[in-house]
């Protein structure tokens, strides 16, 4: 059984909606429909939903939406999570091979589920990464050694699932299904003149937890979007998600 | 489709310490491991380990293999091979199977380079016929076969 979850802002695009939906219906794959709002109980929602039998559930919407649910999914080990693009950002649905709208319903009949790694920051799921812009934090990783900026600010990211435009060294490394976060460290670039600029070298740590602490309250983006506040402790929750990828996707 | 194997990006993790950051502590890795900044404590880890010529590292090295361009003030242990270039620059002793050194690095302490003999059985000789004795320490007795 199939349970798909709209995002609340897909009421303005209602002919894109009934093009997914006839879509569903010709793949013999549609299902219960709920439209996702600040007063809905998500986790309520899908917790009544499982115990009715539903075992496949499907975002549509933006990252955003995709990204706001894997909390309460991950709890249920029998279900897998899908995604249908539609508005929004779309970075995620980019590296999951997720073609937009009614193109990806053929991906969720298709069903090819991978097992993939959650981040946890503090208490916030995240899929992709974690953000610290230009700041001077310090970092602990795996409890065993710490890092410190060698003067300046740095920029800090936790990834799990890589980003096609990352660096080439990071792409070939890491995976999301590897049980490990990868902590990249990059200095601002320096100008050399006019147009010219140029950057050390980024730091890379694979690791499964790192704190961080900064001397004064820095803010943290988990998934480009959802703000915490130093201090943060990240760790990996390994092939916690069971999730619908398509065969283009970047990992 | 035909890329050889060593075209191939390895699956091993590998560690990068850029220029930018300073490690200090105990620093583990299963993984190759690439230093280009600044480390104190101690760097350990089972596979290859390479510090760039900007590096400073004052801690004690354990590693599968490495390549040092840059400064070690500490021992440093390795399984394998040891390459120091001509920018490297050691402050302690070392401990390794393979040691290249190039023109022109500096190595300050005590080099203990090849396997590590194994300790000689004791066996009674008297107890075993003179033929078997011969074969078992060919160079005994100054040489003379």
């Amino acid at each position: 059984m199939y349970l798909y979850l709209y995002d609340a802002a897909l009421s303005n695009r209602p002919h894109q909606l009934v093009k997914v939906e006839t879509r569903l219906t010709d793949l013999g794959i549609s299902g219960k429909i709920s439209r996702l709002s600040p007063l809905k109980n998500l986790s309520e929602l899908i917790r009544d939903e499982v115990s009715n039998g539903v075992r496949t559930i499907v975002t549509v919407g933006s990252d955003r939406t995709l990204v706001s649910v894997i909390g309460e999914v991950i709890r249920f080990d029998q279900v897998a999570l899908g995604h249908i693009p539609l508005g929004g950002e779309g970075k995620i649905a980019d590296v999951l091979g997720l073609p937009l709208a009614e193109a990806a319903c053929d991906i969720i009949a298709a069903r090819r589920v991978v097992r993939l790694d959650v981040g946890l920051a503090n208490n916030t799921h995240f899929l992709s990464s974690l953000t610290i812009p230009d700041s001077q934090v310090a970092l602990e990783i795996d409890g065993q050694y710490q890092i410190k900026p060698n003067g300046g600010s740095y920029t800090v990211s936790v990834n799990n699932l890589i980003s096609s435009r990352a660096n080439e060294t990071l792409q070939a490394r890491s995976s999301p299904s590897d049980g490990l976060l990868e902590v990249v460290i990059e200095s601002p670039r320096a100008a050399l003149g006019m147009f010219r600029r140029t950057a050390a070298a980024p730091s890379i740590l694979p690791c499964q937890r790192v704190k961080i602490t900064s001397s004064q309250s820095v803010t943290v983006h988990t998934d480009g979007e959802r703000v915490l506040k130093t201090p943060v402790t990240v760790s990996v929750l390994p092939s916690k998600l069971r999730l619908i990828v398509g065969k283009q996707r970047n990992f | 489709m035909f890329k050889r194997e060593e075209d191939m990006p390895s699956n091993e993790v590998e560690t990068i310490i850029g220029p930018s950051v300073k490690v200090e502590g105990d620093f583990t890795a299963s993984g190759d491991v690439t230093v280009e900044g600044a480390v104190n404590g101690s760097v350990r880890t089972e596979r290859h380990l390479r510090i760039g010529e900007q590096a400073k590292i004052a801690a004690n090295v354990n590693a599968g293999s490495a390549l040092v361009a840059g400064e070690i003030i500490g021992n440093i242990t390795v399984r394998e091979n040891l390459e120091i270039t001509s920018t490297g620059k050691i402050l302690g002793d070392i401990k390794t199977k393979v040691l290249t050194v190039a023109a022109g690095a500096t190595l300050h302490g005590k080099c203990q380079v090849g396997e590590e003999p194994r300790p000689a059985k004791t066996e009674r000789p008297e107890t075993k016929p003179a033929r078997e004795r011969e074969a078992i320490f060919p160079l005994s007795a100054g040489g003379k076969r």
